[in-house]
């Protein structure tokens, strides 16, 4: 690692270690008087309560890692640093008060993360370490000086924590220290450093906040961070003199390396350099990455599109499926239905939303009615799947007869490309509904292809297309309601649509004719052509224009009444 | 409106068309569990209000270690519930409670909550179960009240160790249930109230038994099943409709039935049952 910043959090990582070490293990650790880990795939979080009210908080969330609310950096799913941090939180989970904080004191960091990951984990391992740790006394009483020295020299935790939390110091030092030997380093921080007369300290001299005042000797170097030197007659750095933010003041003595003044606006230039550099880098990888995240988002989009289609086309399948027993086995109630519902489709749907409404406590009601009953405990079998399953196949069947009605509809406006649709066969008539309403989500599906852009127009489509079809469904469960599954044609022949209703009701009149035109054309001695119709299209209710034979009105003869010649 | 619940939402519609095969149109769902564990030291405070709120799956709680106020470990979804856990001016709240009430029982029974809760502190214990497969052991708890009400679970009440308070009053209030409640006597209540809906109840009243209690038992549709310690003497009034009474042992005097030592009991038991349909046996035990 090169970049000062590394540099900086290494020389503050290895000093709070090197000095706190000690302290802490000779130290006692805080009373938890609560605790809370939450694990799910994607938060591993630690949430520790003290005796005094304080807290901390720990939270790996969502790729971000967070101490007391403040993010301090950043982690991937199962890289080792989540794997670490989640290995931990498995070892406490059974554990409580004093073996906790124990445990997690002594957690530290493992080995082989990655450079930012060594950051996070010494971030984490300081926040555990502080807040589990009794602070109250202060240090410097219980251990008087990290070393002997001449002047005296104590270090307490609070200095430490201090000046590690402070940047600008910590920038400082980091320049000041670059590339110097600290084996043995006398540390003084905001207080003063004197080193008298005939005095020698073996080492370095590291003093931050504080003056260093020198008329002895320092057999290695020697550095001001944030004060002042003073060397005096008789004083000598057998090493370099380096000066952050810092004064010199000579009054003889003899330096025997280099007198630097370590510029901070330099090194924070510099600093400030490589991390616009990083940041523009990331920044560029970012953006590359984010095309990348965009082409796998546009193929997300179509693949879910795609996805979304291929479930539309299933359902659409699966209903067809039903269509085709309904309209082969249960043909004529399917008609009924479709005829109530279109005689009186405001009436269906009334009473398909109430029967939906009902019908809960309709089925709660008659559970209580028969389990209070001694003789309805056998119904009691029957009705509480029983209704629900009826109710289920009330509303398919009302729905597919709506969906047939749509599908007469669609044929009556005669589409072009859908000229398959015939009124005559009421399988393709379903068919035809039913795609009428699979349309709307599949074209939601389609616009959710276009990402975000398109967001609010599919939006729009699924809720059209939910109102449609829940009108459909409740219409559809009314006309069921209203025709008694089919057998009661009260509303269905509440018109004569045989004349009133040209096009939507005109199946039995076009079915009379047709069989009319069909018994015509295949009579022996017919030369024509069979039965000339208006159009094309079979479903054509105008039917037979005229043949040969004499079909004048596409009305069979013996129901109107005419001869079979035009004449009554 | 996420694709999902964009989805959804057609989907839920056809289904009301489809009662069997839309169930395969309906994409199933990740479910997102998380686990939480809990624990608080027993500190300086006096009795303890604890509000127990779970809403689906499994539900254990067992006794915990003096000087532990409460340990929990909770296993739920996170889509479909949210965490409860908060201990403020005396009271502490837990449990789970349900986003919305359409969720899968059959899915959320890996839901689990398992609950130590902490002998010496005073507690007013209320627990609410929705759909839960509950076994709550209440043994040597300090509990000066209680109160459990349970929707359509599965419950299983055990009082292994005397309570050391007194308690004036235990409600069990019980929704469409299997109910079982083992070694009463050590709940050392002073009344007992079970209100249940529909299901099976049974009652043990065993146990170390400090003074006399009164039981009063209301219950709609289902059995009953009450079964005394011999030394204890009972007795039973029964204000049903529909209902049977199999109370072997027991002597009927006016609107009372008796046992034989009522009179010369140390610890007398004063039962009321009002039930609508079903049965009410009496046992005895040694």
């Amino acid at each position: 690692m090169s970049r000062p910043d590394s540099f900086l959090f290494r020389a503050a990582f290895g000093l709070v270690l090197a000095l706190t070490t000690p302290l802490l293990s000779a130290g006692q650790e805080r009373a938890v008087v609560a605790n809370e880990i939450a694990v799910s795939s994607d938060e591993a979080s630690l949430r520790l309560e003290f005796a005094d009210g304080e807290a901390l908080a720990i939270q790996f969330q969502d790729g971000m890692v967070f101490v007391d609310g403040d993010q301090v950096g950043e982690y991937e799913r199962g890289d080792a640093l989540d794997a670490a941090w989640r290995a931990l939180l498995g070892e406490t989970l059974s554990l409580s008060d004093g073996a906790l904080a124990e445990a997690l004191v002594a957690w530290f960091p493992p080995d082989g993360l990655e450079d930012n990951a060594v950051e996070v984990a010494g971030a984490l391992d300081r926040a555990l370490e502080e807040a589990l740790t009794y602070q109250e006394a202060p240090v410097e009483e219980a251990a008087p000086a990290l070393q002997d020295a001449p002047g005296g020299t104590t270090v307490s935790l609070n200095e430490i924590i201090r000046l590690v939390t402070s940047q600008d110091r910590l920038m400082l030092m980091a320049s000041a220290l670059d590339g110097l030997e600290m084996d043995e380093l006398e540390l003084a921080i905001d207080e003063d450093l004197v080193i008298g007369e005939g005095q020698e300290l073996d080492g370095s001299v590291l003093v931050i906040g504080g003056d260093l005042e020198l008329s002895g000797t320092i057999t290695g170097d020697a550095v001001v961070v944030g004060g002042s030197a003073r060397l005096l007659d008789g004083g000598l750095i057998e090493g370099d003199l380096r000066l952050a933010e810092a004064r010199l003041f000579r009054d003889g003595g003899v330096v025997e390396g280099r007198i630097a003044d370590v510029d901070p606006a330099t090194t924070r230039d510099m600093i400030r350099d490589e991390i616009r550099a990083e940041v523009a880098q990331s920044i560029g990888s970012g953006r590359a990455e984010g095309r990348d995240r965009g082409g796998r988002s546009f193929l997300g989009n179509i693949g879910s599109g795609i996805g979304g289609i291929m479930e539309n086309l299933v359902t659409f399948a699966i209903l067809l499926l039903v269509a085709a027993v309904v309209t082969n086995f249960a043909p004529e109630r399917v008609d009924v239905i479709a005829e109530t519902f279109r005689q009186a489709p405001a009436r269906s749907m009334v009473v398909g939303v109430s029967g939906a409404f009902l019908f809960l406590p309709v089925w709660v009601l008659g559970i209580v009615v028969l389990a209070v009953s001694i003789i309805g405990i056998p119904v009691l079998i029957a009705w509480i799947p029983g209704l629900p399953v009826i109710s289920g196949v009330a509303a398919a069947l009302g729905f597919l007869a709506v969906s047939r009605t749509v599908g007469e509809w669609i044929a009556d406006r005669e589409f072009q490309g859908l000229d398959w649709i015939r009124k005559s066969h009421d399988f393709s008539t379903i068919v035809a509904g039913i795609g009428f309403f699979m349309a709307f989500p599949v074209v939601a599906n389609i616009l959710g292809m276009g990402g975000p852009l398109l967001g609010v127009f599919r939006g729009m489509v699924t809720t059209l297309g939910v109102m449609v079809l829940m009108a459909a469904i409740f219409s559809g469960f009314g006309a069921v309601l209203l025709s008694r599954g089919g057998r009661r044609r009260v509303y269905a022949d509440g018109v004569d649509f045989d004349f009133d209703i040209p096009t939507w009701s005109s199946r039995r009149p076009w079915r009379s004719a047709w069989e009319t035109a069909e018994k015509t054309r295949r009579q022996p001695g017919t030369t024509d052509n069979g039965p000339r119709w208006s159009t094309d299209d079979d479903d054509d209710v105008e039917a037979p224009v005229e043949s040969a034979e004499g079909t004048t009105d596409g009305i069979d003869d013996e129901e109107d009444g005419n001869d079979g010649n035009g004449t009554p | 409106m996420g694709t999902a619940l964009r989805r959804a939402g057609l989907h839920s519609a056809l289904a009301l068309t489809l009662v069997a095969g839309s169930a395969l149109l309906s994409g199933l769902e990740a479910q997102s569990w998380r686990t939480v564990t809990n624990s608080r030291q027993a500190g300086s405070e006096g009795e303890v209000d604890v509000r127990i709120k779970y809403a689906a799956g499994q539900f254990e709680v067992r006794p915990a270690e003096r000087g532990l106020l409460y340990r929990m470990e909770l296993t739920y979804d996170e889509d479909h519930f949210d965490p409860l856990s908060s201990f403020r001016n005396g009271t502490l709240e837990l449990g789970i409670d349900g986003r919305s009430r359409n969720f899968d029982l059959d899915d959320d029974n890996e839901s689990r909550m398992d609950l130590e809760l902490g002998r010496g502190v005073p507690m007013d214990l209320r627990m609410e179960f929705g759909a839960v497969q509950a076994d709550v052991d209440l043994g040597g708890l300090s509990l000066t009240r209680l109160q459990l009400t349970t929707g359509a679970s599965e419950s299983r009440i055990d009082v292994s160790e005397p309570n050391p308070e007194a308690m004036r009053r235990a409600e069990f209030e019980v929704g469409a249930a299997s109910f079982t409640a083992t070694n009463l006597g050590n709940l050392n209540a002073e009344i007992l109230d079970v209100d249940a809906g529909v299901g099976d109840l049974e009652l043990e009243f065993s146990g170390d038994w400090r003074r006399s209690a009164r039981v009063n038992v209301d219950m709609g549709l289902g059995s009953l099943t009450l079964i005394f310690p011999r030394d204890v003497g009972v007795r039973l009034e029964k204000d049903t409709f529909l209902t049977s009474l199999d109370a072997d042992e027991m002597t009927k005097r006016g609107d009372y039935y008796y046992s034989a030592n009522w009179e010369s009991a140390h610890i007398q038991i004063d039962v009321t049952v009002d039930a609508a349909f079903g049965g009410i046996d009496v046992e005895w035990v040694r």
